[in-house]
């Protein structure tokens, strides 16, 4: 039934993750229901979605912050779901994060230097001299004046300098995995594309596989081999980039992309029309497609039966009962 | 500060474009008016360091000892012997109200240290791993405050005795709670401020956390806090005193040379009040410079985030 | 020529910082139409959200308005107006959409008792009257039962509906004039797409004039008639949205275009970015405020602050426009 067929290659592989956070008076948040996918090395991943749709819980689940309620997260084939206490914490050096919000992510009473620091403190790597000549390189890497930068202070920095600084201290362990969750929402569109420039260039130099979380389906896009993406705590589609945003199959991916606002005034702006009403809780899902509730093609089967994720191509999964197949 | 507000909506300045400078000295001067240290701080400030400066040197003005006797001047007022007059003991007030200001300062620093101190470590606790520890720690703030702090205070008075230790150590047990809270609602804040989740994705441990992430950010509430306690405790040392709850005589305390003065208040009215004048001003002092300062502090928290 | 609703001249916000003034909006003139959108963008910093207040005299205590500066609204001047008279403008005459709902909403009042406040204020309706016409006002901005959501709190709504009551409150009074200050940044993009559209269709049905400001290219392509792009303060293009998209002349307009991803780019295209950032609006760099990030830059461009200027409804702020060889 495992429509992710095996990849021999995989390096993180995300299996059936759940994540549930209780809410008390016997309640459940459903963030997050047995989503699976894999990621080879080197490769991107995007995950895309609107407020709610468990992305973020996904991205912090596969960070054990905090450990899922259940499934599996392996990565380079170890089992990191499986680790406790100290074990994880050494694991931590190889998967790394960069939040969204730039200014909030660095601590307001640091030095730069400190925070950059901070991974080789805590790993007990190298003499105070040798960390602070660790910094510097990483600072410059990163496109921040290491000569200026090391004694200020994080208010003394922009946003998207900010964003770079969390980089250095992200990538200074040398991790395997980078998690960005929403990590260039909070820039402007001029800076949003420097950071995604070094992005970018990182990931070719570092060999980073990357997971990369955003709302915004042009950035998701622009950075990602591949893009899946989720509604309500499930995944809809998963397909290379190309395939997705071109042949977009579940009714839900093509409402998103039907969405964007594109910088052109003769795009088309004709909006697939979804269901009116609200977004339903992820404390009470509908039964069957999560979906059904605003699908125009939502049919009495939707409700009845949850859609399993089926491979309608090489590698495009979808859990549709009525995918849009021309 | 609030008629300024009120009017520069519509204000404009008068320079002419090319007066850059004199634009920008106008624009610090006039952010700066708004919170600079101005008279009322700076005389509360002389004050204060004018009353410590007399409780750290005592013994070097040559006074006579606050418990000796001088039999030739009983109950007198001021004269050129006795600056500030004798009480009905024949003890220079002088001496007594300044040895009695080292009581009443050491615990009016003492007491809030004391209870912030465990009140933040009860509140980071609480507020960063939430769960049990933070409701055993609810429970039992709440307990706590429902017995009435004169009862712990005279509780602690009757079992511990007078020393100074004990009568800082059961003054600044009654700050806990409010430190707590304060502490607690903080470390929430920023429990959950992306730097704290990023210092956990690196693997760094909860005493690195609470003490390299949260705490710096923390201090300031807790600074201000203490600025408020200060005139607190020395005032409820003073009611201590004069109830005899506090230090034991003959050591003087503000308090304790009030209450002896009550009993002659109307033949020599001095003794009771040089020494009320006197705490009457320390107290308001604090209050004026703790003011400032929290104003100051608010605005370096608002520049530095 | 439609009637003139708003006229902006040489509107000038400075605030008074530590470091010395802060130059937010310089020089920033326009004027507006009946039934017409103007959409202004900027990236942070740029002054967009400041104008807007400046427009509404909803600046804080540390703000300095220019000496000359003037905002007419219905030709009536609102420079120097007092509180009292603004209040009886806000409202009839001139309403905000706010970027976050949650707080430009009141949290311990129904959002119906918000909505009747305004009525029973500026229209003097009678309480039983205003609930009607809240009932009524919740229905055109296609909030579902609205007479179940009246008596409902600002939390019990999700963060699209909380956008449609607060726009819903700004048209209570049929002003002249909406002013959207990023009025979607906070929603999703499917609930973004539903309140532009809820918000160009006020403006059609009530006739009004609406400024509409954002950080967000796409978001005026679609929705404006002209557009002006800011800059440090200042209006560096204005254009109808079509010519300004089709033939941008200002570099700056360029630039920021080119900088962002689309959705129609193959994977890992590398961004044309604008390296540098925004200028210290404390102390400006001489002459074109964008020359120290601009490519087509010279020695010239420091000499002095370019004028916006141009033929006809096609202005920008630059002495080496683009695209010189097309002619408007």
């Amino acid at each position: 039934m495992n429509a992710h067929s095996g990849e021999i290659d995989t390096f993180l592989s995300i299996d059936n993750l759940t994540v549930e956070y209780p809410l008390g008076g016997g309640k459940r948040v459903y963030a997050v229901t047995n989503f699976t996918a894999h990621v080879k090395r080197g490769e991107t991943l995007g995950l895309v979605g609107e407020s709610g749709c468990g992305k973020s819980s996904a991205a912090r689940a596969v960070m054990q912050l905090p450990r899922p309620t259940g499934g599996k997260v392996t990565l380079d084939g170890q089992e990191l779901t499986g680790l406790r206490g100290k074990a994880l914490q050494a694991a931590r050096r190889r998967f790394q994060m960069i939040f969204q919000d730039p200014i909030a992510s660095l601590n307001p009473r640091q030095t730069i230097r400190d925070i950059v620091a901070a991974p080789l403190e805590i790993a007990g790597i190298g003499t105070r001299e040798e960390q602070t000549r660790r910094v510097a390189e990483m600072l410059d890497l990163v496109g921040i004046n290491s000569e200026q930068a090391l004694e200020r202070r994080p208010h003394e920095f922009s946003g998207g300098q900010c964003q770079r600084i969390s980089i250095a201290r992200a990538l200074i362990l040398e991790p395997d995995l980078l998690v960005c969750d929403e990590a260039v929402s909070a820039l402007d569109v001029s800076v949003q594309a420097q950071v995604l420039n070094l992005l970018e260039k990182l990931k070719t130099e570092l060999g980073l596989t990357m997971l990369f979380i955003s709302h915004d389906l042009a950035v998701v896009k622009h950075v990602s081999d591949r893009v899946a993406v989720m509604y309500l705590g499930k995944l809809c589609e998963l397909a290379d980039a190309e395939t997705i945003y071109r042949h977009p199959v579940h009714p839900y991916t093509r409402t998103l992309l039907s969405a964007v606002p594109e910088p052109d005034p003769d795009a088309d702006r004709a909006v697939m029309e979804l269901i009116p009403g609200e977004l339903p809780s992820p404390v009470n899902p509908p039964s069957g497609c999560r979906f059904r509730t605003r699908c125009p093609y939502a049919t009495e089967l939707c409700a009845r039966e949850v859609p399993q994720e089926r491979e309608i191509a090489k590698g495009h999964i979808v859990a549709c009962h009525h995918p849009l197949i021309n | 500060m609030a008629d300024i507000s009120q009017e520069s909506g519509t204000k404009s300045y008068a320079a002419t474009p090319d007066d850059k400078a004199a634009k920008h000295a106008e624009a610090i001067a006039h952010f700066k008016k708004r919170n600079k240290f101005g008279l009322y701080f700076w005389i509360p400030m002389v004050w204060l360091l004018f009353v410590l400066f007399c409780a750290v040197f005592a013994p070097l003005f040559g006074l006579p000892p606050a418990d000796e006797i001088d039999w030739m001047y009983i109950k007198e007022g001021p004269n050129e012997v006795h600056w500030l007059g004798t009480d009905s003991l024949g003890r220079d007030m002088l001496s007594r109200i300044i040895y009695g200001g080292r009581v009443s300062l050491t615990v009016g620093f003492a007491a809030p240290f004391i209870g912030v101190g465990l009140g933040l470590i009860l509140g980071m606790i609480a507020g960063y791993y939430r769960g049990w520890a933070d409701e055993i720690i609810g429970i039992a703030i709440d307990t706590w405050l429902a017995i009435p702090g004169l009862v712990i205070l005279l509780l602690f008075s009757v079992v511990f005795g007078g020393s100074l230790f004990m009568v800082c150590f059961s003054l600044g047990l009654l700050f806990i709670p409010t430190a707590a809270r304060i502490t607690r609602a903080a470390t929430l804040n920023y429990a959950g401020r992306e730097f704290v989740l990023a210092a956990k994705a690196l693997g760094a441990s909860d005493f690195r956390i609470l003490t390299k992430e949260v705490f710096p950010n923390i201090i300031w509430p807790l600074i201000a806090f203490i600025l408020i306690d200060i005139p607190i405790a020395i005032v409820i040392e003073g009611s201590l005193s004069f109830l005899g709850l506090s230090v034991k005589a003959p050591t003087p305390s503000w308090g304790g040379i009030i209450a002896e003065g009550r009993e002659v208040l109307s033949t020599s009215p001095h003794i009771a009040m040089y020494p009320t004048l006197v705490m009457f001003l320390t107290v308001l002092s604090f209050n004026l410079v703790g003011d400032a300062i929290r104003r100051r502090l608010a605005d370096v928290r608002e520049g530095a985030i | 020529m439609g009637e003139i609703i708003l006229d902006v001249q040489n509107q000038r916000t400075a605030f008074a910082t530590g470091r010395g003034l802060l130059q937010a909006v310089e020089g920033v003139s326009f004027t507006l139409e009946r039934g017409k959108t103007l959409g202004v963008v900027g990236e942070s910093g740029s002054g967009k959200s400041v104008l807007s207040r400046s427009i509404m005299r909803l600046l804080p205590g540390t703000a300095i308005t220019g000496p000359g500066s003037r905002v007419l609204l219905n030709g009536k001047d609102l420079t120097g107006m007092t509180e009292h008279e603004l209040r009886r403008l806000r409202g009839p005459e001139v309403a905000i959409v706010f970027q976050d709902p949650m707080t430009s909403l009141n949290p311990v009042l129904t959002i119906g008792k918000q909505i009747a406040e305004v009525l029973v204020f500026h229209m003097g309706m009678s309480k039983r009257a205003a609930r009607a016409k809240s009932i009524e006002l919740l229905r055109a901005v296609g909030l579902p039962q609205p007479d179940v959501r009246v008596d409902q709190y600002p939390h019990q709504l999700s963060g699209g509906m909380r956008q449609r009551v607060a726009i819903a409150i700004a048209i209570a009074c049929e002003p002249d004039l909406l002013i959207a200050d990023e009025p979607t940044t906070a929603l999703d993009v499917t609930v973004q797409a539903e309140i532009l559209d809820l918000l160009g269709r006020m403006v059609r049905e009530r006739n009004m004039a609406m400024i509409l400001i954002t950080h967000d290219m796409g978001v005026v392509a679609g929705r404006c008639d002209d557009v002006a792009v800011m800059y440090a303060g200042r209006i560096v293009e204005k254009a109808p949205v079509r010519e300004l998209f089709g033939n941008t002349r200002m570099p700056y307009t360029a630039a920021l275009l080119a900088s962002i991803p689309r959705v129609t780019d193959p994977p890992h295209r590398k961004l044309d970015a604008i390296e540098g950032r925004p200028p210290d609006l404390i102390n400006p760099p001489p002459g074109c405020p964008f020359a120290p990030r601009c490519r087509f830059a010279s020695a010239e461009c420091q000499q002095q602050v370019p004028a916006l200027e141009g033929q006809g409804a096609h202005q920008y702020a630059c002495i080496k426009p683009l695209n010189t060889g097309v002619a408007a």
